[in-house]
């Protein structure tokens, strides 16, 4: 395709290329400004004078945060919910959708056990009834409270069966031809070729379990129980009343006492909290658009 | 292995209890006192062996489960943590009666009540456990989940123990349901949750103002430590009254103060206060002309730039810092501002911010508002529970050591530095009440004839005097509270002196009993309330908006409340 | 027929799992709305406690705000609704005008960035950023004389702040659609059209837009289902009672009423109300999307 370069093409690229720069820069600068107020002093940060660079340039608030046991324990339960949490939903995903994905020729049944699935997504209880039923099958206080309830996102479930039947029939078709089983064909057929579209639910998957945060409060007894967002949400940490209350600081602890308050702190501890996400999710990006559009049109 | 059990022994209870109301379902006679009769049953079934002291350790270990109002302020020493510290140490080494923490939330965010709603929905609630509202109380009650003590109590609580029965009648009425005994009060006298206007020190200097007065004096010292740079930074950055974004709360940074001084008696969270006025009629106190009068009093402040305009932002968490770094030149707040939050600007700048009875009307008589001695805490106890006297005997052994103190050390061990609250019960703190006997042995200039937990506030006391304690103790804790310095003397002294003697207190009307209506909207009332108020303050409703909100309240279940209140708590 | 059901046993055991835990948490959780019909006392378990009918429901919409809760939910969901399709479907037109992928791939990546953050952070984010004194969104609007505004507790500001930070958390990612909805537009069309001498306004009045239209009539009939989700997280989070007038919505009354004033049959009773409507609009945009984009679930 050409593309005539007129002048007035050239003035809307300028000006598109600048638009988007600023959109762009409009989703990240709030993050700027947060991990500045993070690597500053606590001074210019009272007297309102960062902005987008970190004035007095510290860890401080990172170190003080990294050496409180109570963000750490809270980061590894989130770690673990999540690590759990998404394996089990990729496995029943998985599952689910091949079966339903067949045709009602293949798979008498589909009809029924798809709209089995599809009701749970158009009607919810409220949070008292589900609190009921976690606590009745003895969950409470242990991490399968923050997995199993969810443990099949129909959604996503529905995103990678209609992406199943999406994939060409006649590959299947040579597979059971080969005599090979169910199993056989999704794991070494079907799945191969999946990527896309697990990939994009497993990052869902990610971000649900990482960012959840009513169900660590709700269901968790103790407070070192909580996942880290249920933590960042109901703990507030003020650096001052630590210093105050704790009665043998450590050396390196006191250093930090004159660097940090709770405005530095708490840009730090959420800055902290996304950076899993923030790693993860450029290198599943590639996978969105096959994975979600093809999973979500009807093939 | 326990919570296992305990687990089994809850899905069958539950399990039954469906199937035995499910039979009587079209009867449909299900009613409180069924529940209240299960509740007698379970207590007394749970009877306990005879040679039984109320401190006789036990040959078996036993576990008593409890829930933790956790919060930052709580300090730990040598590594304690709430599964094990000096106290749990101490019940096992005593008692031989293991501690587990059921659940732990933070209690000041909304987490713990959270936690503990939840946990009452679903009949988990632990063997013991801490909480102050009363709706909650009523409803665990009528659902049976709380154990009916009055036996245990009687047969294992110690003598001294049992002596609060009689020193506080009123509180163990709050604790009752029908004349029987469902958890242990904390027992406050209440007097000290009055309002004082707390002003810092070193502004009133660096001013060279009077302590105000009046109401008037009071708006003219805020607009100048607004304006006339008290802290000397060169900044406008200072205000002259601190407010929270309750607006009318309990007396903690709020304007309790002022409505106070107009003459109307408040005290609590949303619209939970009621008496009779002169003429016998239940009032609100929210719906007065004195409301509407303090109301348009804050929208003045506001306007003149006296409130911080994000006070609608602040509660006791982000307030603290605020005071902390001097930004509020005064503050209403109670008889415990010295501990919290005046005592961190103190640790933190050497500053004493100090008590004053609250600046008048000069028109009307003021007035303060308690919550009745009836309600405030209770430990309660859960009806499943397999050992109430375990419970009891903690109390006990919590009696012997902080309260009796036989022994000055174990005292400071157990006690100061908020350590008592690391036991799951314990006697509230009615230290406040010691305040005559304190200022008697001051005049002395001896605290022999003091009871074994008072002499160590009588060393506090008098180190704040003399300004040889500079320590938390002395000026945080008690010290400053019993003052009887020149300046009208501490708080306990303002409340023991003046607002006493001018008949200044009137009690929550309504207490044990809650009218229906009240218990299923008073959120909603209280989000009615907060936005019409906040809305006054900042002008985004003109000042009559008031008279708009009162009739709305009425026509919400308000006037019900109130013909409910007039039945329930008839004039005597 | 007999190999054909043989063929069909490992496809039931492939979903007994999933069957076992829907029927447990979802179905399970179900049963639990009975209690919206009930006095519920949580001793006497979910069928014990005495049955009142719709005596709750009465008292839910007798509640002095409901009105209010009800009218701001709708108005805050709408609001989240057209900004969330037209801003998507705008920066996707303009994306798709860069060419070189490199530099596309970075814009992507920038604007996908909120989608993947919770509201408990990004709400302590703008608490930050928003606030009138310390925030640096007013520091920069009082360069121009304007403000302070306060974004979180001004009545007027509130909603329009709880719209516009959705917005701004999800366009990035909700224009993947249409972006891959672009890359399905026949080239050749683009062509011909240069030849007859269509600009590039043209071209995208006449070609482009109508080669999206049914994907953007197709998520503008599902997001109809949110109706009535405000969403809790962003506003829970961000709240205050200076603003409940115009910022409470269904689901936060719902979270006060019944985890915080252990009203929990009132509370069910309104989470009740909440899914029955919203279940009647996703049946009735479900058959739109059918009939409108011939788009079906399954």
């Amino acid at each position: 395709m050409k593309i005539k370069n007129s002048r007035g093409r050239i003035v809307f690229n300028v000006f598109n290329f600048a638009f988007l720069t600023f959109t762009a820069l409009l989703c990240i600068l709030p993050f700027v400004n947060l991990l500045a107020i993070s690597f500053s002093n606590k001074m210019p940060v009272v007297a309102r004078e960062v902005t987008f660079l970190p004035i007095g340039f510290n860890v401080a608030a990172y170190q003080f945060i990294l050496e409180s046991n109570a963000f750490i324990t809270a980061l590894g339960v989130s770690v673990q919910r999540t690590v759990i949490g998404v394996a089990v939903n990729l496995i029943l995903i998985i599952f689910t959708a091949y079966p339903l994905s067949k045709s009602d020729h293949e798979f008498r049944a589909r009809k029924y056990f798809s709209w089995f699935f599809v009701v749970t997504i158009l009607f919810q209880a409220g949070m008292i009834p589900l609190y009921l039923v976690v606590r009745y099958t003895g969950l409470m206080n242990s991490i399968w409270a923050l997995i199993l309830p969810g443990a099949l996102p129909v959604f996503s479930m529905l995103v990678v069966m209609n992406y199943m039947r999406s994939l060409p029939q006649e590959l299947l078709e040579a597979s059971f031809i080969d005599g090979a089983g169910h199993f056989t064909t999704l794991f070494y057929i079907v799945l191969p070729v999946s990527t896309p579209t697990i990939a994009t639910v497993a990052l869902f998957s990610l971000v649900n379990h990482w960012n959840s945060w009513f169900d660590g409060m709700v269901y968790m007894n103790t407070i070192d129980k909580y996942p880290l967002q249920s933590y960042l949400r109901t703990v507030v940490i003020n650096p001052e009343a630590f210093f105050r209350n704790a009665t043998n600081i450590s050396e390196a602890l006191s250093r930090y006492l004159g660097m940090v308050n709770a405005r530095t702190t708490n840009a730090a501890q959420l800055f902290l909290g996304m950076i899993p996400i923030l790693a993860i999710y450029p290198f599943l990006q590639k996978y969105f658009t096959t994975g979600l559009v093809m999973g979500s049109v009807k093939g | 292995m326990k919570k296992g059990l305990t687990r089994v022994a809850a899905t069958v209870l539950a399990l039954s209890m469906a199937v035995a109301c499910g039979s009587s379902n079209n009867a449909s006679t299900a009613s409180d006192t069924t529940s209240a009769d299960a509740n007698t049953q379970t207590g007394s079934s749970a009877a306990p062996p005879v040679d039984d002291g109320p401190l006789t350790p036990y040959a078996e270990p036993v576990t008593v489960t409890w829930g933790v109002q956790a919060s930052q302020v709580q300090q730990f020493f040598d590594g304690d943590t709430y599964d094990d510290n000096r106290w749990s140490r101490l019940i096992k080494e005593r008692l031989n009666i293991d501690l587990e923490v059921a659940f732990s939330a933070d209690i000041t965010t909304d987490a713990y009540r959270d936690k503990l709603n939840a946990l009452l929905a679903a009949g988990d609630l632990p063997d013991l456990f801490r909480w102050a509202d009363r709706n909650f109380m009523t409803q665990a009650y009528n659902a049976g989940y709380l154990m009916d003590i009055t036996d245990v109590f009687n047969q294992y609580a110690s003598e001294d123990v049992k002596k609060y029965q009689t020193a506080f009648p009123d509180s163990f009425a709050g604790a009752s349901f029908d004349g029987r005994l469902y958890g242990f009060p904390y027992m406050n006298d209440n007097f000290h949750q009055a309002p004082y206007l707390w002003i810092r020190d070193d502004w009133l200097e660096n001013l060279n103002a009077e302590v105000p007065k009046t109401l008037d004096e009071m708006v003219a010292l805020a607009l100048r430590f607004t304006f006339e740079d008290p802290d000397g930074n060169g900044a406008d950055d200072t205000f002259g009254l601190a407010l929270d974004k309750h607006i009318i709360f309990n007396n903690y940074g709020t304007a309790t103060g002022i409505l106070a001084a107009y003459g109307e008696p408040a005290y609590n969270q949303g619209m939970s206060f009621f008496y009779r006025d002169e003429s016998g009629k239940i009032t609100s106190p929210y719906t007065s002309e004195a409301m509407k009068k303090t109301l348009a009093l804050l929208k003045t402040m506001y306007d003149q730039g006296i409130i911080d305009p994000e006070f609608i932002t602040k509660d006791t968490a982000t307030m603290e810092p605020d005071v902390t770094n001097g930004k509020y030149g005064m503050m209403y707040h109670m008889n415990w501002g010295t501990w919290h939050p005046f005592n961190f600007s103190y640790q933190q700048s050497g500053v004493i911010t100090r008590p004053y009875a609250i600046p008048t009307d000069g028109a009307n008589p003021y007035k303060i508002g308690i919550q009745s001695s009836k309600t405030g805490d209770i430990f309660m106890i859960n009806s499943a529970a397999e050992h109430p006297e375990a419970i009891i005997k903690i109390l006990n052994l919590y009696e012997e050591v902080c309260v009796q103190v036989p022994n000055d050390d174990d005292y400071l061990t157990y006690w100061d530095n908020e350590q008592y609250r690391l036991s799951p019960i314990y006697v509230g703190i009615p230290t406040e009440l010691h305040t005559q006997e304190l200022l008697d042995a001051f005049e002395e200039g001896s605290p022999d004839s003091l009871a074994g937990s008072v002499k160590p506030l009588y060393t506090q006391m008098k180190g704040f005097e003399d300004k040889t304690d500079i320590t938390t103790s002395g000026y945080g804790a008690w010290g400053q509270m019993y003052s009887d310095g020149a300046d009208g003397g501490g708080s306990c002294v303002i409340a023991l002196r003046k607002y006493r003697p001018d008949g200044a207190y009137i009690d929550n009307i309504m207490s044990v009993d809650q009218p229906e209506i009240y218990m299923q909207n008073s959120s909603v009332w209280e989000s009615m309330m907060e936005t019409a108020f906040t809305d006054i303050i900042r002008g985004d409703q003109p000042i009559e908006y008031f008279d708009t909100f009162v009739s709305d309240w009425l026509n919400a279940g308000g006037q019900q409340c109130l013909d409910e209140l007039d039945t329930l708590y008839p004039a005597s | 027929m007999k190999v054909r059901t043989w063929r069909e046993i490992p496809l039931y055991i492939m979903l007994i799992p999933g069957i076992i835990f829907v029927l447990i948490y979802s179905y399970g959780s179900m049963l639990g709305v009975v209690v919206a019909f009930q006095k519920f006392v949580p001793t006497k378990g979910l069928f014990g406690s005495e049955w009142i009918g719709f005596d709750n429901f009465k008292n839910l919409f007798t509640m002095p705000n409901i009105g209010e809760v009800i009218r701001n939910t709708i108005v805050i969901s709408l609001g989240k609704m057209a900004g969330g399709i037209i801003v998507p479907v705008l920066f996707a037109l303009l994306l798709n005008e860069i060419k070189n992928q490199g530099v596309k791939r970075t814009f992507q990546t920038l604007v996908y960035i909120p989608n993947f953050l919770s509201w408990v952070i990004l709400a302590g984010l703008f608490v930050d950023i928003l606030s009138p004194s310390t925030g640096i969104v007013n520091q920069f609007l009082g360069m121009f004389g304007v403000g302070p505004v306060f974004f979180l507790g001004d009545k007027t500001a509130y909603p329009i702040t709880m719209v516009v930070t959705e917005i701004w958390k999800g366009f990035g990612f909700g224009s993947v659609i249409y972006l891959a909805a672009l890359t399905g537009i026949d080239p050749s069309l683009y062509e011909s059209a240069e030849i007859d001498g269509a600009g590039r306004w043209k071209q995208t009045l006449y070609i482009t837009l109508p080669g999206i239209m049914t994907t953007i009539v197709l998520m503008t009939v599902l997001s109809m289902a949110n109706i009535l989700n405000g969403g809790f997280d962003q506003i829970y989070n961000t709240y205050s009672p200076a603003v409940y007038t115009t910022g409470d919505i269904l689901d936060t009354f719902v979270y006060r009423l019944g985890i915080q004033n252990a009203q929990f049959a009132l509370s069910t009773a309104a989470g009740l109300f909440k899914s029955v409507v919203s279940f009647v609009f996703i049946v009735v945009s479900y058959y739109l999307a059918d009939k409108v984009a011939g788009y079906r679930i399954y």
